[in-house]
């Protein structure tokens, strides 16, 4: 290679490993912080009398007054049960319609599946407020009828539970379609012959979803978990609303009430751990199996009949589904909206609708040309080192986003006290309106890239060649080749993005600059902090509008995937 | 002797197109009968019709004299070895070969496995998966787990495809003992008719979805029905 072409190839490795640094950097801040000494604020946490006070007290005494476990053990505790029941619930539900529209010959199979996804468009502290609401009498009644039956103890457990069971059912209903979505293009594309020989081998359609799609859709079904699992333990607004406390919750709490980043980050760090064990968990089971099974015509193509009883079963199941998950809570915004909302409301909106619209377009902007630099690397350079960076610049969609931003915080406050940028670095990354369009491209960067890598990969290298060989220059080939064909790619990307930042709420929480109001915030602070529900739903009303809208329009954009050869 | 498998009048349309016109056939026990034809003659659905995984066929099935033709595939008990051999990627060969054993004893299952791996002439490979298999060895595993089910027939689609010429001898050997030794009957569709004439008993030859001569190869050779069946035999 020349010296001009070593210069133009370290510039682009050198572009993408920055990205790589900036990803790593929170990650890295955490482990910093992790392995710091504790504060007092860990022992406040993790011991059941971290004072010593009850110590000095009598023996009987101390029995009484100790607590019986840790307020980490306790946090850890409902998280786990948080985590493993909306797992368990949102693979059974995902897995067991997708199932249902890929095994059976039905009609309207596409259009079942794009409403099945729409719960996506809600955001799910939208679907605590509205459960919340839709239950409220009913929830009263009930613990009028414990209190009166069993006494004001079993009322507390009552509630407790109540709690536990709305959380789960709410984060099912928001989170079942990343199941749903994932099983269903596995079972699609996978190979008939192996549902045929199982067929021939003495299996009906159950028996075969267990003993050969089910396995052999693993993978897919297992990352449409993982986003469950990661989307669950980073939920912040849903928990605050319906009033449970959780890891999450806690690391909110420790910052707003002693700011002590250290516990915060330490507690941060459990929740990364989760994420973790979860990660290195599903790769020890997969072992050395193989489970590549993609073929054109799918399960679809032997596609089992069904008498009229058992077809009007699927129709009712997929229709109660989203009757539960969509129409209800709409339906509840909708009436919120239409009852007690004036007019002076809706010109409090204008400032947040400004807020979210600049920030979901300057990050959605931001990161879509950077995951174009990245994807034409990965272009130029197919390799697997370069792969390998390309995969490690995408690790911010694995961390939860208020760990992201509770990692950017901690960085922040380091290279204040280190660093003689530290005015150019608290500028760009802390509480202002550029760090929180970085944080957002660092959280999101995978889903654009993800978009524009598989944009790329339909265009055939021959492509590149033949404009090489017209004399075409690798900038005209990218404006003339690669960007009118990846317009499609781009919108998607693009579209998806902007909905993904106008419903953040968590990581804007912590990082947003003191004089922005985003529309999650204004929905969230409504819901939450003043319960003022009708208002809370105009804000909530255009988040879900713009999440439908989105979706309708990627749906159009990418109807028709193509090669390009 | 009674026919093993009869088919009558089996026709089958997709759309407009007719793909099988009126295909009858009959197959003895322990025979084996190659259906020879060009890619899209009809071959592979007529075997797909016998294994039971083609619906709105007309015509009639009949194994060992029972009518099996709206029998669900998985009642039929006949084994099926696909083109690219399908196995589970899922599954070691072990589990592959056993998959269809319902109600056997684990004992069993590993007894009847060792004696299936022994006639292909595979060594004992029994933990590995279909990834890290040769394709012969796969074909052979697939083979087997169709041999498993102890079924009274046994399709082969296209399975001297992929082959080279000494793995294609080897199969045409299993098949053979298959059939001399254990009376297996077996149904193969082929687009070569050189390996149809070096294992089949029977031949029938398939055009545009009608059968247009069905003999021992012998016969074949001395007397082909029509032109098409002497180009075929010739080229």
């Amino acid at each position: 290679m020349n010296r001009r072409g070593s210069i133009s190839k370290w510039f682009w490795i050198l572009g993408v490993g920055s990205v790589c640094a900036l990803v790593g950097i929170p990650l890295y801040q955490i482990l910093v912080e992790v392995l710091q000494s504790p504060t007092d604020g860990w022992r406040m946490l993790t011991e059941k009398d971290p004072d010593g006070l009850i110590g000095l007290l009598p023996p009987e005494m101390q029995e009484e007054l100790l607590p019986e476990h840790t307020v980490l053990y306790l946090r850890i505790k409902s998280t786990c049960i948080i985590l493993f029941s909306v797992i368990l619930c949102s693979s059974l539900l995902g897995v067991t319609l997708a199932w249902l529209l890929s095994a059976f010959q039905l009609r309207g199979k596409a259009v079942i599946t794009f409403l099945l996804a729409l719960p996506l468009a809600i955001p799910s502290y939208v679907m605590a407020s509205c459960y919340k609401q839709i239950t409220a009498s009913w929830e009263l009644s009930t613990s009028i009828y414990v209190r009166e039956q069993y006494g004001a103890e079993a009322l507390t457990q009552y509630d407790q539970w109540w709690n536990y069971g709305l959380a789960i059912i709410v984060l099912t209903c928001s989170y079942y379609p990343y199941v749903f979505l994932a099983a269903r293009s596995a079972f699609s594309s996978l190979s008939p012959e192996y549902m045929e020989s199982a067929r021939m081998l003495g299996d009906s359609s159950w028996r075969i979803l267990r003993r050969v799609a089910l396995p052999i859709a693993r993978p897919a079904i297992v990352a449409g978990i993982m986003l469950v699992a990661l989307e669950t333990l980073n939920e912040y607004g849903a928990m605050k609303i319906i009033g449970i406390e959780t890891l999450l919750t806690e690391v909110f709490k420790i910052r707003a009430g002693t700011n002590d980043l250290n516990t915060a980050v330490r507690v941060a760090g459990c929740i990364m751990l989760m994420v973790f064990v979860l990660l290195v968990g599903e790769q020890f089971l997969r072992g050395r199996k193989k489970f590549h099974a993609s073929r054109s015509g799918g399960v679809a193509k032997s596609g089992l009949r069904l008498s009229k009883v058992f077809l009007s079963g699927i129709y009712g199941f997929c229709a109660l589904t989203l009757l539960v998950a969509f129409v209800l809570p709409l339906s509840e915004l909708l009436r919120l909206a239409s009852h007690g909302v004036k007019l002076a409301d809706m010109s409090s909106l204008l400032g947040p609708v400004w807020d979210s619209f600049r920030l979901a377009i300057g990050a959605s902007a931001l990161t879509l040309v950077v995951a174009m630099f990245i994807a034409y690397t990965n272009r130029l350079f197919p390799k697997w080192w370069m792969m390998a960076m390309s995969k490690m610049s995408t690790l911010g969609y694995a961390v939860p986003g208020a760990i992201l931003g509770i990692g950017i915080v901690a960085w922040n406050g380091a290279m204040i006290n280190h660093s003689s940028m530290a005015g150019l670095i608290q500028w760009l990354f802390y509480q202002s309106t550029v760090g929180l369009m970085i944080a957002y491209g660092i959280r999101f960067l995978t889903v654009s890239l993800g978009s524009i890598d598989a944009g790329f990969k339909s265009i055939r290298v021959s492509l590149d060649e033949a404009s090489a060989v017209l004399s075409g220059s690798r900038w005209q080939t990218f404006w003339r080749i690669h960007l009118p064909l990846l317009r499609p790619s781009i919108f998607a990307g693009l579209l998806i993005l902007f909905v993904d930042v106008m419903k953040e709420l968590p990581m804007t929480l912590i990082l947003s600059p003191f004089n922005t109001e985003t529309l999650a915030i204004n929905a969230y602070s409504l819901f939450a902090v003043q319960e003022d529900y009708a208002r809370g739903s105009l804000p909530a009303l255009i988040l879900v509008l713009a999440g439908i809208g989105g979706m309708v329009m990627v749906r159009l954009l990418l109807r028709t995937p193509k090669t390009i050869s | 002797m009674s026919a093993l498998l009869s088919l009558t009048d089996i026709s089958k349309k997709y759309g407009s197109q007719e793909v099988l016109c009126s295909v009858s056939l009959e197959l003895k026990q322990g025979e084996v009968h190659a259906v020879v034809g060009e890619s899209g003659c009809g071959k592979t659905t007529l075997l797909r019709i016998v294994a039971g995984l083609v619906e709105g066929a007309s015509g009639a099935v009949y194994l060992e004299g029972k009518d099996i033709t709206h029998c669900p595939p998985e009642k039929r008990r006949i084994g099926l070895v696909f083109q690219d051999y399908a196995l589970f990627p899922h599954l070691t060969v072990e589990k592959n070969i056993t998959y269809g054993m319902r109600g056997s004893s684990a004992g069993e299952k590993q007894e009847k496995v060792q004696s299936l791996l022994e006639t292909m002439h595979l060594p004992s490979i029994t933990k590995r998966y279909s990834h890290e298999l040769s394709g012969g060895q796969q074909q052979r595993v697939a083979l087997a787990r169709a041999l498993a089910l102890d079924p009274t027939l046994l399709l082969l689609d296209e399975p001297f495809s992929n082959l080279d010429p000494i793995r294609r001898q080897k199969l045409r050997g299993v098949l053979r003992d298959l059939a001399d030794t254990q009376g297996m009957t077996s149904l193969i569709v082929t687009h070569d008719i050189g390996d149809a004439f070096k294992v089949a008993d029977y031949i029938s030859i398939l055009r545009d979805g009608k059968v247009v001569q069905t003999d021992t190869p012998a016969n074949i050779v001395a007397a082909p029905a029509c032109e098409y069946v002497t180009q075929l035999v010739e080229a």
